[in-house]
């Protein structure tokens, strides 16, 4: 977590300290050609005059612009800051929204032009991949989708939900267990079933870049945050090989529900108007203490537990109300593997107390549909 | 979904992007002089910088890897870059409690290392950096930052080091005063993303060679290289003289992965 929020603060330093220095002056959108100092946005001009090398490279030197005949409705000069620049009659210029495109004396803030306006429009997007990418103890790959509402331009409500359709503890846990007898607390290697989080998103970075000169692609930069709820369970037992080199699959029990936070932030490319893509990196927290299983709690498991040793049937054992007796009687579905197996392997994660905050930091690519 | 409806969907779609994506007038003019006449030139031009690097997830060994560039810009879109240095590695507590928990459990009679344990130490890679990609994005709409995003891949050859888990050389009645460690030369792969963010000391001028640019980076780098370790130790026989006793290496050892998050910086003559 301490990485997470040095990685954001080292990022948002430098992206601060990544900005071209720009005078004040140049800020300001022109709507009629006049001089003023060059900026960062001087190569939103066509420059189709020719400036005199000097091999002088000082920026404080005046310098001598000539400009000649061109093809173009307009002249144009070679900024340089500080620089006397000509000034070519207005009505040569090609007024675009507003700005005469060939000046390059106009400051003009071409990427602040989006091409479409989100707000008060409706985006549903489709994650078909949402992969863990922090598994120490466990893997998680699923699938999401999330609606946002643009309420602004720049500011949208969302909602998120999905699946995770393969969760379950990592190979390197399972390399522990099987070389060190060790593993991961309980509460440490909880698995995220689904959830469904409620929030806002917020776009503060818009922007747009040529690949190889040409394609031109529109993006921004979006961040979101939310909460809300998701189910959990934990692993029972590993998944194994057995001698005649069948599968014995994993069993999970149900440690029930959490309250989930997000912070997420990523890349929008917009293709077209009413179509994007996105790649997103999300991490969702939540608090994580097992302490009961199928609604089971420690006193539960261990009257069943107790039963089992004595050869009795763990459902006739009196539980409290919440405890899902079923889920330890009979055998899984397609396989012999019989469910009473578990009562001693979910008493063990519940008889020590673990918690632990998890962060489940994915990668979350999609596609989404803006209407 | 029959081939028809795949079509009428395909030409939907296609001409929805056509119609963003192509000439409309004024727009379009407007977009293409904005992206393209780039103030941030760096085609025969060298670089000069230095990275910093650490794990984005630890598991058993920690790395902070300290690089020196040096990089000549063939062309806007490519660039070749050579990086040495050194990484400052370790391992992690995790990796610290496996070793006093499997010193104490004398139920174990034999020994199987984990894999990933090499840590990497001294590196040197050269490498092509692809850079296709040129933008610039407004911070809250007032600051324009360009950037290049780029595709790096090369491949080197470093300096490692491993430390056992399980494997001990000076066993003192429950504990281990000492582990097995090894050091190797070894090929190192590596590849990475990341964006470079352009600064300039003075206002750029377009067209013009720039004297005095600088870049921030910032990259996810992956460093391969080859994985070994022993299985198989009898514990009972294990000495400090010779402590893989009965074993041998793993024939399935495969490669490491090491995923870095690296920030770097690299001033543009």
């Amino acid at each position: 977590m301490t990485k997470t929020i040095l990685f954001a603060a080292l990022l948002w330093v430098g992206t601060a300290l990544g900005a071209a220095p720009v005078p004040a002056k140049a800020k300001v959108v022109a709507q009629a050609p006049k001089p003023s100092t060059s900026s960062d946005d001087d190569e939103d001009d066509v420059p189709a005059a020719v400036t005199p090398k000097s091999g002088d490279t000082k920026k404080d030197e005046p310098k001598k612009t000539v400009t000649e005949p061109s093809k173009t409705p307009s002249p144009s000069v070679q900024p340089k800051a500080d620089a006397p620049v000509a000034v070519t009659p207005t009505e040569s210029m090609t007024l675009v929204s507003g700005a005469p495109l060939n000046n390059p004396n106009v400051g003009v803030h071409i990427v602040e032009q989006k091409e479409v306006s989100d707000s008060k429009r409706a985006e549903v997007i489709i994650y078909p991949l949402a992969m863990q990418v922090n598994g120490k103890f466990t893997q998680h790959f699923g699938s999401m989708a999330s609606v946002v509402y643009h309420l602004q331009e720049n500011f949208g409500l969302q909602l998120t939900g999905g699946y995770n359709w393969s969760n379950s503890e990592s190979a390197f846990n399972g390399e522990l267990v099987e070389k060190f007898r060790a593993e991961a607390q309980a509460a440490t290697s909880l698995l995220w079933v689904w959830g469904l989080l409620g929030g806002v998103e917020v776009t503060p970075l818009y922007g747009k870049f040529a690949f190889f000169e040409g394609t031109l692609v529109h993006f921004s930069v979006v961040i979101n945050g939310g909460a809300g709820l998701g189910g959990t369970r934990h692993q029972l037992k590993p998944e194994t090989v057995r001698s005649d080199n069948t599968i014995s699959p994993a069993t999970f029990g149900d440690t029930g529900l959490r309250f989930m936070g997000s912070l997420g932030a990523g890349f929008r490319l917009g293709i077209g108007e009413h179509f994007a893509i996105r790649l997103e990196v999300r991490d969702v927290v939540y608090t994580a203490r097992v302490e009961r299983v199928n609604g089971c709690d420690a006193t539960d498991l261990k009257a069943m537990d107790t039963a089992l040793k004595m050869g009795k049937d763990p459902s006739t054992v009196t539980v409290n109300g919440a405890c899902d007796r079923g889920t330890f009687t009979g055998t899984y579905e397609g396989t012999d593997i019989k469910r009473s197996n578990d009562v001693p392997l979910a008493y063990n994660l519940v008889k020590t107390p673990s918690s632990d905050v998890l962060n489940n930091i994915g990668l979350y690519l999609g596609v989404s549909f803006i209407f | 979904m029959n081939w028809k409806t795949l079509t009428l969907c395909s030409a939907v779609v296609l001409t929805m992007s056509t119609s963003a994506l192509g000439d409309e007038g004024d727009a379009a003019l407007v977009e293409k002089v904005a992206v393209r006449n780039r103030i941030f030139n760096v085609q025969g031009r060298w670089e000069f910088g230095g990275n910093v690097g650490f794990s984005v997830l630890s598991r058993l060994t920690d790395h902070y890897n300290l690089n020196l560039s040096g990089a000549y810009n063939v062309a806007d879109w490519l660039g070749l870059e050579l990086r040495a240095g050194y990484a400052i590695s370790g391992l992690t507590s995790l990796a610290k409690q496996i070793q006093s928990d499997f010193a104490i459990n004398s139920s174990i009679s034999t020994a199987n290392d984990m894999a990933d344990l090499w840590q990497m130490t001294a590196n040197a890679v050269i490498g092509a950096r692809f850079q296709p990609i040129y933008g610039k994005i407004n911070l809250v709409a007032e600051l324009p930052i360009h950037f290049q995003f780029y595709v790096w891949a090369g491949a080197g050859f470093g300096l490692f080091r491993h430390e056992s888990l399980a494997l001990c050389t000076a066993k003192s009645g429950s504990t281990c005063g000492a582990y097995f460690i090894e050091t190797k030369p070894g090929p190192l792969v590596s590849i990475a993303l990341g964006f470079r963010f352009f600064f300039a000391t003075y206002p750029p001028v377009p067209g013009e060679k720039n004297v005095g640019q600088h870049s921030v980076k910032f990259e996810v780098r992956d460093w391969s290289y080859l994985d070994s370790y022993y299985v198989g130790v009898v514990r009972a026989d294990a000495t400090g003289a010779n402590p893989t006793a009965g074993g041998k290496l793993s024939p399935n050892a495969g490669i490491t992965n090491l995923v870095q998050f690296d920030i770097g910086y690299s001033y543009i003559f």
